[in-house]
């Protein structure tokens, strides 16, 4: 008889990020009961009743005849899911010596049990690993489904498991010193992705299209203004085809939140998101799903899902106001923190944010306007929603105009591929340009500070801004104002691979702020 | 509760004040009922005071003995002893509580199997 105890490893999720969980089990011939201790929700809290009935299939591990104490430190952080099923039903099992404690003791586990002892795939396993990962952790046992998942990270030996009997039976024999096979994953066909929107297809709408160029370009945030059927949606849809492709870094990033919201496939053929993604919440969504929150488990919202990608807000007005209030603080910091009493979740949230809107209530307030059944009160409580704090960080404020009839037949224009290279040749020069004053080597002009722009080295001569400081003078133009409208400048400068912006490219930023309808 | 199920009990209690008495102890009272429930045995452990369930069952078909001691029971147990030495101060005085269950399994054919968990609760 040994000493009744087994340990092995597990993580836990916080937030986006994984943390290791030791596992113990204390196993004792006394009533029988199966405590389980360590702050769990109640999914941890039935693994219990799950892992009894899966032991039950295996002889020598009568645990619903033993007096079973579980406990999962650091014992006073919070655990949610099911994923520790399958440390515990390993801790266990060591504890009853159906395997030996030194070979599972380093080893982590991640999944859920079955009743029929089949370990099931768990969100998340991505962070999960490269938390085990980072803590030095070289072996990780994953659900068959997660393999692929889990795989990509690179640093740890991956074992992927169908189910608990196969597992007892292999530690059983790698404890002997015997050889044990891997589980081979079945290839899954991942899904075809979805057909790449090109800009080509967009008729006509040369501002706009200029627009979100200079908005891929600089990272600006971007407000379309216009009319029902003039193309908003489709021109937003096309801007992640627009910028760079993520970085390492980032693709991990990005995939580790995607893996969270369980939106990566099953099996072995998992990749890294290498696109920023695009996210389009309706314009139902609560704050709740925008931001992140939610009952029992902290779930990452929407901005965090556009991490390093485009948020796309249609029909901005109709938002709540409240959840267009509370996108302040990630559009300034990048990130979220969410607060409970009982925890506090930091989520990434650095995203692009483009907004549409109809410029009044019934989407006819555009050009001359005569067809707006809009009284004058209703057209400004619809803009009231949006002006102020929110769009002060908007760059770029255009209207689209609905296409006239002659651009039907037009030809196709650039694509989007060829808008892309030149997007990331003006990407390259504005990380060298900010190196130093963003630290960072992939900075970007709508990240400058106004008084960066407006003092030395950056200040540009009066001849390149005399009609940008006219506006300002005559008070068409705020402050704020005139910092966004230099930003714009500069990144069509780099767009057009010029050293600084003239007075060409000051004009041009001007003209792309039109103001009808959108608050200055 | 059928015939057969309460000579079962008494064969099991039976067994377990034999066991019981081989070990040592001295056995106080048996069968002590009150409103809240029945003390299956009472007994004396040099400076303990024992209250013992005694649980027993033919087949391990719906699981073992032990398994039917419930939390539920065990609390009921607890309070049961409270009410045992309120009512028996004199015998009780002294002794510290201490809960056992004994568990027999006594098959349709072969020896029967006696359990016996100390301070379960």
């Amino acid at each position: 008889m040994g000493t009744g105890l087994g340990r092995t490893r597990s993580v836990g999720l916080r937030g986006v990020l994984g943390f290791v969980v030791e596992v113990e089990a204390h196993v004792t011939p006394g009533l029988p009961g199966f405590a389980i201790s360590g702050l769990g929700d109640s999914a941890v809290k039935q693994s219990s009743d799950r892992i009894k009935a899966a032991a039950a299939l295996i002889d020598k591990m009568p645990v619903s005849q033993r007096r079973v104490t579980v406990n999962l430190s650091p014992a006073g952080e919070r655990k949610v899911g099911t994923g520790f099923d399958l440390g515990i039903f390993v801790a266990v099992a060591a504890a009853m010596e159906l395997v030996q404690v030194g070979v599972v003791r380093d080893v982590v586990h991640i999944g859920e049990v079955g009743l029929d002892g089949t370990v099931r795939p768990v969100p998340g396993v991505l962070p999960l690993v490269r938390a085990a990962a980072l803590t030095g952790v070289r072996h990780v046992v994953v659900p068959v489904a997660n393999a692929g998942e889990a795989r990509l990270v690179s640093g740890v030996q991956v074992h992927p498991v169908a189910d608990v009997m196969e597992l007892v039976h292999r530690y059983d024999a790698l404890g002997r010193g015997r050889a044990v096979d891997e589980v081979p994953v079945p290839l899954v066909v991942p899904p075809e992705p979805p057909p790449v929107r090109d800009l080509s297809e967009v008729v006509g709408q040369a501002d706009a299209k200029l627009a979100l160029e200079i908005a891929a370009a600089g990272g600006h945030h971007l407000l379309l203004a216009g009319p029902p059927g003039a193309g908003k949606t489709m021109l937003a849809e096309r801007l992640p085809g627009l910028l760079p492709a993520l970085d390492e870094a980032e693709s991990m990033e990005v995939t580790a939140i995607h893996s969270v919201l369980g939106a990566l496939g099953d099996g072995e053929d998992v990749r890294l998101i290498s696109r920023p993604p695009f996210v389009a919440p309706h314009h139902g969504a609560s704050q709740a799903a925008v931001i992140g929150g939610g009952s029992g488990r902290i779930r990452p919202g929407a901005i965090t899902q556009a991490h390093r990608g485009v948020l796309f807000l249609d029909e901005t007005p109709e938002f709540d106001k409240s959840v267009l209030q509370s996108l302040r603080t990630p559009l300034e910091r990048g990130s979220v923190s969410i607060a409970r009493a009982q925890e506090t979740v930091t989520f990434p949230a650095r995203f692009q944010l483009v907004l549409a809107a109809n410029p009044c209530p019934c989407g006819n307030g555009w050009g001359k306007g005569l067809d707006c059944t809009c009284t004058p009160m209703m057209r400004r409580s619809y803009f009231g929603k949006l002006s102020g704090p929110l769009l002060d960080r908007v760059d770029l404020q255009v209207h689209v105009q609905p296409p006239g009839l002659s651009m039907a037949g037009a030809a196709a224009g650039e694509s989007s591929a060829s808008v892309a290279a030149r997007v990331a040749g003006a990407r390259r020069a504005q990380g060298e340009r900010w190196r130093a004053v963003l630290e960072t080597r992939r900075g970007v002009n709508a990240d400058v500070p106004g008084s960066v722009l407006r003092g030395r080295p950056w200040r540009l001569p009066t001849s390149a801004t005399a009609t940008l400081d006219r506006s300002l003078e005559s008070g068409a133009l705020s402050l704020r104002g005139y910092d966004r409208t230099l930003r714009c400048a500069w990144t069509i400068a780099d767009v057009t691979g010029l050293q600084r912006p003239g007075r060409d490219e000051v004009d041009l930023a001007l003209s792309l702020r039109h103001r009808s309808g959108v608050a200055a | 509760m059928d015939l057969s199920t309460r000579a079962l009990g008494d064969y099991g209690e039976r067994l377990a004040c034999r066991y019981l008495l081989a070990q040592g102890l001295t056995i106080l009272d048996r069968n002590w009922r009150c409103v809240r429930g029945e003390i299956d045995v009472v007994a004396v452990d040099g400076r303990e005071l024992v209250v013992c369930e005694v649980k027993t069952r033919t087949t391990e078909a719906y699981g073992a003995p032990f398994e039917a001691v419930t939390w539920s029971k065990q609390r009921r147990l607890r309070r049961l002893a409270g009410l045992w030495r309120d009512e028996h101060d004199e015998l009780a005085r002294g002794l510290a509580l201490r809960i056992d269950v004994v568990s027999i399994l006594r098959p349709r054919s072969g020896r029967a199997r006696l359990e016996h968990l100390r301070g379960v609760c």
